[in-house]
């Protein structure tokens, strides 16, 4: 241990009794700024920080993208962008005239070095008027088949630092899922980026993670010790995560075809919300000890046997049907689809932890497009009771469960049992109900907010760690290679807004369990 | 009838279904008199609007009855997230009847606020049944009639307290001391002001019927930098309104502190507009508040030199939610009570 940690400055102007994360000065290169993504979420969230008085003092943003837009017609697209997107409204019009001064643009095509050459004097007069102190988060919005060379560029032209050489300054990247597309990509990337990137350098966004919801989950597991004490094969029956959209693939029919389900929303979303739900818990909330507990589970995580991959997962497609009665198409009519596409938007599997606390414990996931609603939430379902008192012969008691609404109606809720008042000893579940919504009024940060400031804190417990990515990949690969070798034959297979296939349903009837209907 | 889609009907549907009832915590709020009842009600609204709570107001003003015994029940808030509301109206003899329709109506297990509209540390007839049950006292020094008085009793109630004591007025600077904490935030910046020649606190000159002790920010935010920095008093003085204050420091040289209270109509009464650093080195800072902005802009120059203005953010703490997150969520904290230990010590 060095002398430096016992002799570390202690500001006394810093009240120590308040925790609170101080994001450093910084400059934040987008790429692929005038795409969707920026649009929508990045400008607002920065919008929305610099409203809540979270963005540094010292800041700035600047887009790189192909168009050829000016400062000021980069400025304007993103006053709309945030007059229509902000969670804030209206636009605050003095706030904004002082948060438009520190966003710039940079027009360059992504592997023309020269837009690299030309970016680095900008960013030193940004340095140099808003007293950005060198700092960098190069913010890739774009796709994944371009990060190795956008990185290679950057550092190339002195962007990106040495993590060992600056102490001053330093520089981050953050990178949009998926990470690669299957096991052998995602290490193939990982190796590129490594040759430029320190790993503490380089953070994975997945923006689940930034959702108040998903945080809670971690403070509803371990600032409760009776729910802790159940958390385990003794007293949980099994654990359902659901991920439902209504809405269809959009115009993304593009990426959909390369990607599909299992790589949009279960390989990372889903892995990421199983391992919180499952880990144990961490010895401290530095990041590290959280990443630590994470992988653990993921490579728990028991494969399934090479010939009986069928028996354990089910993949599903959307045909014609209905949204809230209204018709809608199947996947094979959206625009860019091909008419006999076998890609699936819809994937429902089971799964075992083989380690002491879940031995024995089905896990049972499930991710679709156009099911009947929104909605993402883990459902614990506890083991019934010996059935000795209540019971009675044409009616079982109910066993508890605990819901966690991720998305919407943000919430828990714990079904228990009550007496039905009466003569008899009938009982009725009844639900304990917790919604945010109820009662915190404001509206939460958005997922992207909390993200971008953890970035520029250096705080990466909310990104996805290489070891938790590369760990998930492992699992979901033997089934992405048996898909490739075994086109599903009968897509569609679901009609849009109904609950998904009906093997789907089989796979948990086999257990003598059935889905949650939320 | 204008027919809607099936599809808006639904969603209609589930947006107006019934939120059930929801509290986070118990308000107990006191008023005495007439300012403070309605500086309370303001503050009571802006609870309803933002957490569902459980509100007992308690309304000891009357100017026609000297001994009077009232209730009324209601409900407050927005419809999606609606707090009961209990007021009693009760002055005189029957005030100490109070605490006894309070204590039973209370929704247990959550956390009880006190909301004081009084010197806390005042002998009151009701006070002492709730403070050995809330979890947080909430009260305003600018209730405080002797403000050296007021610190040195709370002082020493504090260290007998297990609750949590939030002072309004110490919550409006919190914005500053978070600037200054980010502008000297190395060795080197902080002993250049633990060091200053010369400290400028500019205050809003413009009282109101309710805030008549205009300086009282300033004195806190003063105080706070004498605790942390270790400052030693020399002397005090009154010079035109300016209260000048002489410290040692913990370099052997002299800091001098104005408190200087100016016009400011964009402000709140006792508000901090600006603050005037002159380091032992000559550098000068110049820390203005924004005319619109949550922002400080910080102008710095040395002898023949000047450096470019930069920003820092200042919470908008009049903005209802901030607030209320400051003076509900936010743990006393040390530096207050060290900032009393100071202000405890000097005559005002």
């Amino acid at each position: 241990m060095s002398f430096e940690l016992f002799t570390q400055f202690q500001n006394p102007l810093e009240d120590t009794s308040l925790i609170s994360k101080v994001a450093d000065p910084c400059i934040m290169v987008i790429f692929g700024a005038t795409g969707d993504l920026t649009a929508r979420k990045l400008i607002p969230a920065l919008y929305n920080l610099a409203h809540d008085g979270l963005l540094p003092a010292h800041f700035a943003c600047v887009g790189f993208a192909r168009r050829s837009w000016t400062h000021d017609e980069f400025r304007e697209e993103m006053r709309d962008a945030v007059a229509r997107f902000s969670r804030t409204k209206p636009i605050d019009e003095s706030l904004w005239e002082s948060f438009s001064r520190q966003l710039f643009y940079h027009q360059s095509d992504f592997d023309n070095d020269d837009g690299y050459k030309s970016l680095q004097p900008l960013l030193n007069q940004i340095d140099k008027d808003l007293g950005t102190g060198g700092n960098r988060v190069f913010y890739l919005s774009v796709q994944p088949s371009y990060f190795p060379d956008v990185i290679r560029r950057l550092k190339a032209n002195g962007l990106i630092y040495d993590a060992d050489k600056e102490k001053e300054k330093w520089s981050r990247i953050i990178i949009e899922k998926p990470f690669g597309h299957d096991l052998k990509s995602a290490i193939a990337l990982q190796q590129e980026i490594t040759q430029h990137l320190a790993e503490d350098q380089i953070y994975r966004i997945d923006h689940y993670l930034g959702k108040e919801t998903v945080q809670n989950l971690l403070v509803l597991r371990f600032t409760n010790p009776f729910f802790e004490s159940c958390w385990n094969n003794h007293y949980i029956d099994n654990i359902q995560i659901t991920v439902g959209e209504e809405i269809g693939i959009g115009t993304r029919g593009r990426f959909w075809e390369e990607a599909g389900m299992l790589r949009d929303i279960v390989q990372n979303h889903m892995m990421q919300l199983l391992s919180l739900v499952a880990m144990a818990p961490p010895i401290s909330l530095r990041a590290e000890a959280i990443h630590d507990e994470k992988v653990k589970v993921l490579e728990s995580i028991r494969p399934y046997p090479k010939n009986r991959i069928d028996d354990f997962i089910v993949r599903g497609q959307y045909g014609p049907g209905y949204i809230n009665g209204d018709p809608v198409k199947g996947y094979r009519e959206e625009d860019n689809v091909n008419p006999m596409s076998f890609v699936e938007t819809y994937v429902a599997l089971k799964l075992y932890i083989d380690d002491w606390r879940w031995a024995g414990v089905p896990f049972y996931l499930r991710a679709g497009k156009r099911l009947p609603k929104r909605a993402t939430e883990i459902a614990v379902t506890f083991k019934g009771v010996p059935g000795l008192l209540f019971h009675s012969k044409d009616k079982m008691i109910e066993p508890n469960n605990l819901v966690i609404r991720i998305q919407p109606d943000e919430g828990a809720s714990l079904r228990m049992n009550c007496k039905v008042p009466g003569l008899s000893n009938l009982t009725q579940p009844v639900k304990m109900d917790f919604r945010y919504g109820s009662y915190f009024g404001s509206t939460p940060p958005e997922a992207y907010e909390r993200l971008i400031c953890d970035c520029m804190a250096g705080d990466n417990t909310l990104f996805a760690r290489i070891d938790e990515v590369l760990a998930s990949w492992r699992f979901f690969n033997p089934i992405i290679d048996r898909w490739l070798a075994t086109p599903a034959g009968h897509f569609p297979n679901y009609d849009a807004g109904t609950w998904g296939p009906l093997e789907a349903d089989v796979l948990l009837a086999r257990d003598g369990k059935k889905w949650r209907m939320i | 009838m204008i027919p809607v889609s099936p599809a808006d009907a639904i969603k209609s549907f589930q947006e107006e279904q019934p939120i059930p009832h929801a509290y986070l915590f118990n308000i107990i709020a006191y008023a005495h008199d007439k300012r403070h009842v309605d500086f309370l009600r303001g503050i009571l609204q802006t609870v309803s609007e933002k957490f569902p709570s459980r509100i007992i107001f308690i309304d000891a003003y009357n100017p026609n009855e000297e001994h009077f015994f009232r209730v009324s029940c209601g409900i407050k808030g927005p419809a999606n997230r609606t707090c009961d509301l209990m007021t009693i109206e009760a002055g005189g003899n029957e005030l100490s009847r109070v605490p006894f329709v309070v204590l039973p109506n209370l929704a247990p297990d959550l956390p009880i606020y006190l909301l004081w509209g009084e010197d806390p540390t005042v002998e009151n007839t009701i006070l002492p049944h709730f403070i050995n049950i809330a979890s947080r006292l909430i009260f305003d020094s600018e209730s405080a009639t002797n403000l050296q008085r007021f610190s040195q009793t709370l002082l020493d109630r504090l260290k007998n307290l297990s609750l949590d004591a939030v002072d309004m007025n110490w919550a409006q600077t919190r914005g500053w001391r978070d600037v200054l904490a980010q502008m000297f935030n190395n060795p080197e910046k902080i002993m250049q002001l633990t060091n200053a020649k010369q400290i400028v606190i500019y205050f809003n000159k413009q009282p109101s019927d309710l805030v008549k002790h205009i300086e009282t920010q300033a004195i806190f935010l003063h105080g706070w930098l004498a605790a942390q920095l270790e400052w030693k008093l020399q002397a005090k003085s009154l010079v035109n309104d300016t209260i000048i204050l002489q410290y040692t420091n913990s370099y052997e040289g002299s800091t001098k502190i104005y408190l200087t209270p100016q016009e400011n109509e964009g402000l709140s009464p006792g508000a901090i507009s600006e603050l005037e650093i002159l380091a032992h080195d000559n550098t000068h800072y110049v820390l203005k508040r924004h005319p619109t902005l949550p922002q400080v802009v910080v102008y710095q120059s040395f002898l023949n030199e000047c450096f470019l203005p930069y920003n820092f953010p200042l919470p908008p703490l009049r903005r209802g939610y901030t607030f209320l997150k400051e003076v509900f969520y936010r743990p006393t904290g040390n530096h207050y009570r060290n900032m009393l230990e100071v202000i405890s010590n000097i005559t005002w």
